[in-house]
């Protein structure tokens, strides 16, 4: 049985960040969180990369700053969702 | 405890955070605390996960701390600064050369000689300040990250043929950064430039992460780079094991003495007998760096010391045993005795064996031993023992090293080729000796492996087997091997010729090869003049040569003229020539013995 896509990648971004995988909202963002700071981004990015299988474009890394962007940002890139 | 979150990290850069954050969160119960600081020119503290997680694989809890961005000396030279607060008792100082050297990469084609000698001296004085100013104020261990080899030099696919290349500037960088350690005590190189060449620059380095946050490795470089350090750190702390103890069948050689019998083993310079040779040679590279070597074998002893004394590729012999242990006791009872022999306690043994059963019984008595987890396929047997981090050491004593260089003969072999004036005065110069012999029981193997795969010199690509190659002797053909060895080292045995009587007073060359590691030294030569010799003595006034071309041997299209033969003609291929008067000249500079008129069922044992 596999996990659903959205608590895949709310696992990852609350592993990244240290916060509880329920904390999180599809509105998250930098803004509404302070563990969310330029050295978690970069974590996010490899760890989203690793987990999903996938390549994230510089204009990618640039523009997943939500988890709902990151998983629209992950469909595009041929995650499945 | 942390065990049970090691074992399901896997290697995902969200697992490694989980985890970290586990051990941080109260997981790290009974690690000892190893306070860790960085400085850098760049930004490592991704780095943070994968020590945590890598120092408690390693039995620490590290505490990592890291210096402000692209500060060395302020921090060093501040005694009330976040490091000294910090209490470190490890100090890493990750610098990158673009940063302390950039003109090494800004405008690397136009600096002159002098100015790159000004470059790598004021690295090497630049670093001994900063260490010299530690070591006043901390008693911490300080280990300088040396420097990975451009990525994208100046000259491009040029590079290495520049006079001074770059990658040998930022070598001589890397020896400045070790000369500056040997000035002062307790200070220590980390090599990141091997770590970068093992791993490739290419998967080391992720551009995005490095333009977006000036971080110097990308995911997988990470996870190397934390799991490499914490290695050494660790290394830095341990004893490394004293003695390291193997088993013999399937470990030293492929395949059971006892029931192949010596010639029946597999050791020697053909597959698979070279991944046993090879690994052989590995374990004398750790005797040369002062590991004790000891065996603990069920066998027959005489049957394991026929091997040991006598097969000629076992290249580990008794006398580089400091003890062996070989009966059919149990091991772990061996394995007391090698220690007790020793005078070392059994928490300085490790343990090598082919047979899991056999780990698995010293495991549960001797808890103590280091026990290597011993891949299935014999290639991977060097790199086990080398990746166990048992003998691990982060320097090595002037003995130590003197010792170990003496051991270096191919690279020996290869300076030497390039000092000498000729090939000729080369070849002069090696000592080379030759041992020639007729076929017997323990060389009969050999000789049937080269003829079945040697391709470039083998005049008539014949696939003998060993059953043919009796017959053959049993009807009169000689059948010699031929063994090499120079002032560097043996070579083995690398060639075979057989003649065999066609009508009287005729010999004919059935087959002749040479194996192609030792060509270009005259060794063919001496291989056709001792036939010639000996064929002559049985009655020969005229020798055939023939040479049956494939896709493979060209190279020795021309060899039967080239050593004094003629053409028949007529014939495509077959060569003549007649020795009742002389035969063809060994070359002066070979040195060769026959050693033996034996036949087959005179075996040399």
């Amino acid at each position: 049985m596999t996990e659903p896509f959205q608590s895949r990648v709310a696992r990852v971004i609350a592993d990244v960040l240290g916060v509880p995988a329920a904390s999180l909202t599809r509105d998250s963002s930098p803004d509404t969180l302070p563990q969310w700071d330029s050295l978690s981004h970069l974590n996010l990015v490899v760890a989203l990369e690793s987990e999903f299988g996938v390549t994230l474009t510089d204009d990618d890394v640039m523009e997943m700053l939500s988890v709902s962007l990151i998983e629209i940002i992950l469909t595009e890139r041929g995650a499945d969702a | 405890m942390a065990d049970l979150v090691l074992d399901t990290v896997g290697d995902s850069p969200a697992a490694y955070l989980r985890t970290a954050r586990a051990i941080e969160a109260g997981d790290g119960v009974g690690l000892t605390p190893l306070p860790l600081s960085f400085l850098s020119t760049a930004t490592v503290d991704v780095l943070r996960p994968y020590l945590i997680v890598e120092g408690a694989r390693n039995g620490y809890r590290v505490l990592p701390q890291f210096g402000a961005f692209n500060q060395l000396e302020q921090p060093v030279l501040d005694p009330a600064s976040d490091l000294y607060r910090h209490h470190p008792s490890v100090i890493a100082v990750f610098t990158l050369l673009e940063d302390i050297a950039p003109a090494i990469f800004e405008c690397f084609l136009s600096l002159d000689p002098a100015a790159i000698d000004a470059t790598v001296v004021g690295i090497e004085e630049r670093m001994h300040s900063l260490l010299v100013a530690l070591r006043t104020r901390t008693d911490a261990a300080v280990v300088l990250f040396n420097y990975a080899p451009p990525a994208d030099p100046a000259a491009g696919l040029a590079d290495g043929m520049l006079a001074r290349s770059q990658a040998s500037v930022v070598q001589r960088c890397n020896e400045a950064l070790a000369s500056a350690c040997r000035r002062s005590a307790g200070t220590f190189v980390f090599d990141y430039a091997h770590l970068a060449s093992d791993l490739g620059l290419s998967r080391l380095v992720d551009a995005r992460l490095w333009y977006m946050g000036r971080v110097p490795f990308g995911a997988t470089g990470q996870l190397a780079v934390g799991g490499q350090f914490m290695r050494w750190v660790a290394a830095l702390r341990k004893t490394p094991r004293k003695c390291l103890v193997v088993d013999l069948d399937n470990t030293l050689w492929g395949g059971v003495v006892g029931e192949d019998g010596p010639s029946g083993i597999a050791l020697g310079d053909l597959h698979p007998g070279n991944v046993y040779k090879s690994f052989q040679r590995s374990l004398l590279r750790l005797r040369d760096r002062g590991i004790l070597l000891a065996v603990a074998s069920k066998n027959n002893e005489r049957d394991a010391l026929d091997v040991l004394e006598r097969h000629p590729d076992c290249l580990l012999r008794p006398e580089h045993f400091a003890a062996m242990q070989i009966s059919w006791q149990d091991k772990a009872s061996s394995l007391r005795a090698i220690a007790q022999q020793l005078n070392i306690g059994t928490d300085a043994l490790a343990f090598f064996d082919d047979n899991a059963v056999e780990r698995e019984w010293v495991h549960s008595e001797l808890p103590e031993v280091a026990v290597i987890d011993v891949p299935v396929n014999a290639t991977g047997y060097a790199r086990a023992v080398t990746a166990s981090g048992l003998f691990d050491q982060v320097a090595l004593s002037r003995e130590d090293q003197l010792r170990a260089a003496s051991y270096q003969l191919e690279p020996q072999r290869e300076q030497f080729r390039s000092s000498a004036p000729s090939l000729e005065a080369f070849l002069s110069q090696l000592d080379l000796r030759a041992t020639i012999g007729h076929a017997d029981v323990d060389t009969l193997p050999r000789i049937a492996q080269l003829l079945a795969k040697t391709n470039q010199f083998n005049l008539t690509t014949r696939r003998h087997d060993q059953v043919d190659l009796q017959s053959m002797v049993a009807s009169g053909a000689v059948v010699l091997w031929l063994r090499a060895s120079d002032r560097f080292g043996d070579s083995g045995l690398v060639g075979v010729v057989i003649a065999v009587p066609s009508q009287e007073g005729v010999w004919t060359l059935d087959s002749l090869l040479m194996s192609c590691r030792v060509l270009g030294r005259g060794l063919e030569r001496a291989l056709v003049g001792i036939v010639a010799q000996i064929v002559r003595g049985r009655g020969a006034r005229l020798l055939c040569g023939q040479y049956v071309p494939t896709s493979k041997n060209g190279q020795v299209a021309d060899f039967y003229s080239q050593v004094g033969f003629e053409p028949v003609s007529g014939e495509s291929g077959i060569w003549r020539l007649t020795i009742a008067d002389g035969v063809p000249p060994v070359p002066e500079f070979i040195h060769v013995s026959v050693v033996n008129d034996g036949t087959l069922s005179k075996p040399s044992r």
